[in-house]
């Protein structure tokens, strides 16, 4: 009976860490989305200035949760992530605007992936 | 590398812990339910191990998960019989009163050569000796000879056996076990009397000392 209470403990601890983890990372995930559209939104008029106080924004954010999220996720996924936050960063700091809008939609869609991959849904236990 | 070389030995804590939470069951004769808890146990380990790209906690999850399983599943099995032979199994009467249950042995797939080699292992190796032969759950083969093939024991002689009860460890690499001096009755005065007695000057030359039910010190010295 000792072993039974002590899994079920570690059993409801992991689910309720996970119910914890996937609020945190759905916050998170919005802030990264609302940052990423202001930037896009900025590119498009083509306000450099205001593009590059964006993405440092974007960076610093990035910087804060980056470690935290290397803890429970996958860590190709937060690679995959630093990359195109470098490129990003390249593309506006060289004010390339094609490329640099096609790397956020990159960002967006990579976000969602690490969204997506954590939810509780039949296409992820499939 | 230096990152696997952490990553393998706090894995193998979880698991040596979990395997310690699963019981000693778990390292003798496995059920079905448990060899594939281990072959997946060892899978969930061997993975965050060698690939960095997944962090070490999708392992520790993996385990908890498994070793929740396992234990539910004994639990399970513990409190109704009809979930024991669902998970388990039965047992299969390989031969019954002698005669070869050919039907079972089909069933089963198991050809008479193998039982036959299982038998032999066993110590029985004609068929006629042998009254029952069961395949047990956990693919262990039990062989209950006839009566007349049984060996004897004191009950058919009519004697009576002295009770030899469990020899206590006293001394182990020249230190003293002090619980077993209580379970064995006797004080740390009286134990050392009694190896000067049998010619031991200190503990610490002593390897190996046990005391039987009748209070006799079996000794065996350090070699020097």
């Amino acid at each position: 009976m000792r072993a039974l209470s002590i899994v079920i403990l570690i059993i409801l601890v992991i689910i309720s860490g996970w119910i914890f983890l996937y609020n945190d990372i759905t916050k998170d995930y919005d802030e990264f989305i609302t940052s990423l559209n202001k930037l896009n939104k900025q590119l498009v008029y083509e306000n450099w200035d205001e593009a590059n106080k964006e993405l440092e924004v974007l960076l610093e954010k990035w910087k804060e949760h980056r470690d935290k999220w290397s803890i429970f996720l996958d860590h190709h996924e937060i690679d995959n992530i630093d990359i195109s936050m470098a490129k990003t960063s390249r593309y506006v700091e060289t004010k390339n605007n094609p490329l640099a809008l096609g790397e956020i939609e990159v960002l967006i869609k990579l976000f969602e992936i690490v969204k997506e991959n954590e939810a509780f849904t039949l296409t992820n236990i499939l | 590398m230096i990152t696997i070389l952490i990553r393998a030995a706090v894995l193998y804590g979880y698991v040596l812990f979990s395997m310690r939470l699963m019981g000693k069951g778990e390292l003798a004769e496995m059920q079905p339910f448990e060899l594939v808890i281990m072959i997946m146990m060892a899978e969930a380990a061997a993975l965050p191990m060698e690939d960095l790209g997944v962090p070490l906690l999708n392992g520790f999850i993996a385990i908890s998960a498994l070793l929740f399983l396992q234990i539910f599943i004994s639990f399970i099995n513990l409190k109704s019989e009809r979930a024991r032979g669902f998970i388990c199994g039965k047992p299969s009467i390989l031969v019954n009163k002698g005669k070869i249950n050919q039907k079972e042995l089909n069933k089963l797939r198991i050809n008479i050569n193998d039982l036959i080699e299982q038998m032999r292992s066993k110590d029985y190796p004609a068929l006629e000796d042998v009254e029952y032969v069961i395949l047990e759950t956990n693919g262990d083969l039990s062989v209950i000879p006839k009566e007349n093939k049984r060996g004897v024991t004191i009950e058919d002689l009519d004697e009576k056996s002295n009770y030899e009860g469990l020899p206590i460890t006293l001394i182990i690499d020249g230190k003293i076990n002090h619980d077993n001096l209580i379970k064995a009755n006797i004080t740390e005065k009286w134990l050392l009397s009694r190896l000067k007695a049998k010619g031991s000057k200190s503990v610490e030359e002593i390897l190996f000392c046990y005391i039987d039910e009748d209070k006799e010190l079996f000794i065996q010295k350090k070699d020097k």
